[in-house]
């Protein structure tokens, strides 16, 4: 009887073992490769500019230090000029040739081209520049809209106009392309909702540089606030000064990321109010900091937060590919990086290198951030713009600013 | 809603007048010389790329005008002795001289590209200076397209009645042979049209720059305005070409009142296809030289 119970203990401690014990050894990697599919020429490339820098400088931090257990991490970077046929081309080509499991995609066109190729192939796509305003449902198990959500500051920003500022008489202006449309039929929905009515609405086409006909009328609609939508179309603002509204612009914090807007847009600010409503980025960490005054140097503008939210990606990829790592195996591929994204981020607050924390809807693939409304400032002595939190809300309010506008 | 008409019509004027300045040279060059000069469009954006680059130097917009002008004298002039002059000794058909002009656009545009990059290049970085005249707001570069398109058209209407090479252009145009018989020099009298074309192209560039900034990719739009503008005044005449330059761009400023902006590009050329179908010889179309400013 005794050796029957050592016998049944010992197969028991086996199965244990074997069941629990055992791990299949990982995957030995020489370098951890992420891609970036963006615009880095054409005319959305200060913006694919902006975010590139932002990962290397990330990427080179993260190798500096030692890679990710001492693996470094190699940027791939594509260009797809603004061009959905480009995206596509790129993805194939960072699936079958370069092997990229993981990629940041930009703009709504290549996003929504990109979604299910992306799952054919095996790559997981982090999307951000999210226009995918009236999209919240997944699109597809491979994308996930966590780099800047802002497909939110259109809730938060006219919330913020007509709930707080009591501005009820909105007007669009909106360029023509896929994101342009999707803003602007979520702001037509939205407006009702909160008390607001939209006065006007006009289209001009992708890039256009005058506005010589466009705003003339546009003041025929005397409207307070004017929600602008857009690519390259600076001018817009050069003539809209002339409109003198009491809210110029809201939301797309692209829009002012271009240098050469500095000046027409803080002399734009005077007798204006500039806001904008984006993901919080408090640049509470040194190395964020150190990013933001990095950034500024190279472009000579503070990074929008947008921006910032790339140079947190690698940082992200990190701790992704860390916690992939310890069930061993294979670990770098989408399903792995999907699976840790899922248990790190999903329904639970991930707080990411610059500071600012999101959490992650699994069933949409879609993240809920902290907003804030901003005030552009200008300052001509020293011809620089600052961007001035006036009223920031918590993730909370945002989900409830969210389904008042819904 | 008469504020809003008002506005309009003063800014496509503006608009127009611009215009004007490009397609009284382009029309002058296929007048005199029988060349549509789509490449005008390229000879634009490359004085456009000499003015940022001055610009970005630092130096003040005067400069950069010149720098820009003698940028277009001499694209224009290189374009003259190594393609169009070759082009006329071969008797090379007006097609092929048209084809060849416009992969010259090509090549100096994607050229263009890689200096300016995809992205609208401002000459200065401020606001422009601008005033309120009742309903119509009028900038600093309003009124300067307005004095450059006067003194353009002052200025060619003394070169062509009150010098001899305008006697000359105007015997060119008006009958080639005799003209040739006569013994005036094609050549000689081409290169000063192609000179004042390169004149004409960096004036434009830089009135552009000043209101709605450079683009690669600018060249094609106006030497399509410029052939159009061209065709509808009538060939052979610069005062109906100056003419249609001002009303197309009071056109594609004036849809707007009944149309969304997006539109003013398609129905602007729906507009001038109908016109030319209506009337191919345009509002003055004779083949005698005229130009009556």
């Amino acid at each position: 009887m005794k050796k029957v119970q050592i016998a049944v203990l010992v197969v028991l401690f086996s199965c244990t073992f074997t069941v629990f014990g055992h791990t299949a050894p990982a995957t030995k990697y020489d370098q951890y490769k992420i891609g970036i599919n963006q615009a880095l020429s054409g005319p959305f490339s200060l913006s694919g500019q902006a975010y590139l820098f932002s990962m290397e400088r990330a990427i080179n931090e993260i190798n500096q230090a030692g890679g990710i257990d001492g693996v470094p991490m190699k940027l791939i970077a594509e260009d797809h000029k603004g061009k959905n046929e480009q995206a596509l081309s790129n993805l194939v080509k960072m699936a079958t040739i370069d092997k990229v499991p993981v990629s940041i995609m930009g703009f709504t066109g290549p996003m929504m081209v990109c979604a299910k190729p992306a799952e054919e192939y095996g790559m997981l796509l982090f999307n951000h520049a999210a226009g995918m305003t009236g999209l919240e449902k997944s699109i597809g198990k491979n994308s996930f809209h966590i780099m800047a959500n802002g497909a939110w500051d259109l809730y938060v920003g006219l919330y913020y106009a007509i709930k707080e500022l009591k501005l009820k008489r909105i007007g669009v202006a909106w360029s023509n392309y896929e994101e342009g449309l999707l803003s602007r039929n979520m702001i037509k929905t939205i407006v009702p909702k909160l008390g607001g009515s939209v006065v006007g609405d006009e289209s001009f086409p992708l890039g256009n540089q005058d506005f010589s006909a466009y705003i003339p009328k546009a003041k025929t609609w005397k409207a307070d606030a004017i929600y602008y939508i857009g690519a390259l179309e600076w001018i817009y603002f050069k003539d809209a000064y002339d409109l003198k509204l009491k809210v110029q612009q809201m939301g797309k914090a692209v829009t002012m990321a271009f240098p050469e807007l500095i000046t027409i847009y803080g002399k734009a600010c005077e007798g204006n109010l500039w806001i904008g409503a984006e993901t919080y980025g408090p640049w509470l960490t040194e190395k964020g900091r150190a990013y933001r005054e990095a950034f500024k140097e190279k472009f000579k503008f503070y990074p929008a937060f947008i921006d910032q939210n790339l140079y947190d990606f690698p940082y992200l990829m990190r701790d992704l590919i860390l916690h992939a790592k310890k069930a061993g195996g294979d670990y770098y591929t989408a399903d792995r990086l999907r699976a840790a994204l899922l248990e790190l981020c999903g329904n639970r607050d991930y707080k990411l290198a610059t500071g600012t924390s999101f959490k992650l809807d699994p069933k949409t693939g879609f993240a809920v951030y902290p907003f804030v409304i901003y005030r552009t400032t200008y300052n001509p002595e020293t011809k620089e713009y600052y961007y001035n939190v006036v009223k920031s809300y918590t993730m909370e309010e945002t989900m409830a600013i969210r389904k008042a506008g819904e | 809603m008469t504020d809003l008409v008002l506005s309009l019509l003063f800014n496509g004027f503006v608009v127009g007048c611009r215009y004007l300045v490009a397609v009284l040279f382009f029309t002058l060059v296929q007048t005199s010389i029988e060349v549509i000069h789509i490449a005008y469009g390229g000879v634009i954006v490359l004085a456009g790329c000499a003015a940022f680059i001055t610009i970005k130097l630092g130096l003040p917009i005067w400069l950069a005008l010149l720098t820009a002008m003698l940028s277009g004298v001499v694209l224009s002039t290189v374009m003259e002795l190594v393609i169009y002059r070759p082009l006329r000794r071969k008797q090379a058909s007006n097609m092929i001289v048209m084809l060849v002009s416009l992969g010259m656009l090509y090549i100096i545009q994607s050229s263009a590209d890689l200096i300016l990059g995809g992205l609208t290049s401002r000459l200065r970085p401020e606001m422009a200076l601008s005033f309120s005249l009742g309903p119509l707001v009028i900038t600093d570069a309003a009124i300067w397209t307005m004095i450059g398109a006067t003194v353009v058209s002052i200025s060619l209407l003394f070169l062509l009645y009150g010098t001899s090479i305008g006697r000359s252009l105007r015997a060119l145009s008006s009958n080639r042979q005799l003209a040739r018989s006569a013994g005036i020099d094609v050549n000689r009298l081409a290169l000063v049209v192609f000179s004042l074309s390169g004149i004409g192209a960096g004036l434009f560039v830089i009135l552009e720059g000043l209101d709605l900034g450079i683009r690669a990719y600018m060249g094609f739009d106006i030497a399509l305005i410029s052939a159009f503008a061209t065709i509808i005044g009538g060939f052979g005449s610069l005062s109906g070409a100056a003419l249609a330059a001002v009303l197309i761009g009071m056109a594609k400023d004036t849809f707007p009142l009944y149309f969304a902006t997006v539109w003013q590009q398609l129905l602007l050329y729906l507009c001038i296809f109908m016109f030319m179908l209506a009337k191919p010889r345009g509002f003055f179309g004779r083949k005698v030289w005229k130009a009556e400013l």
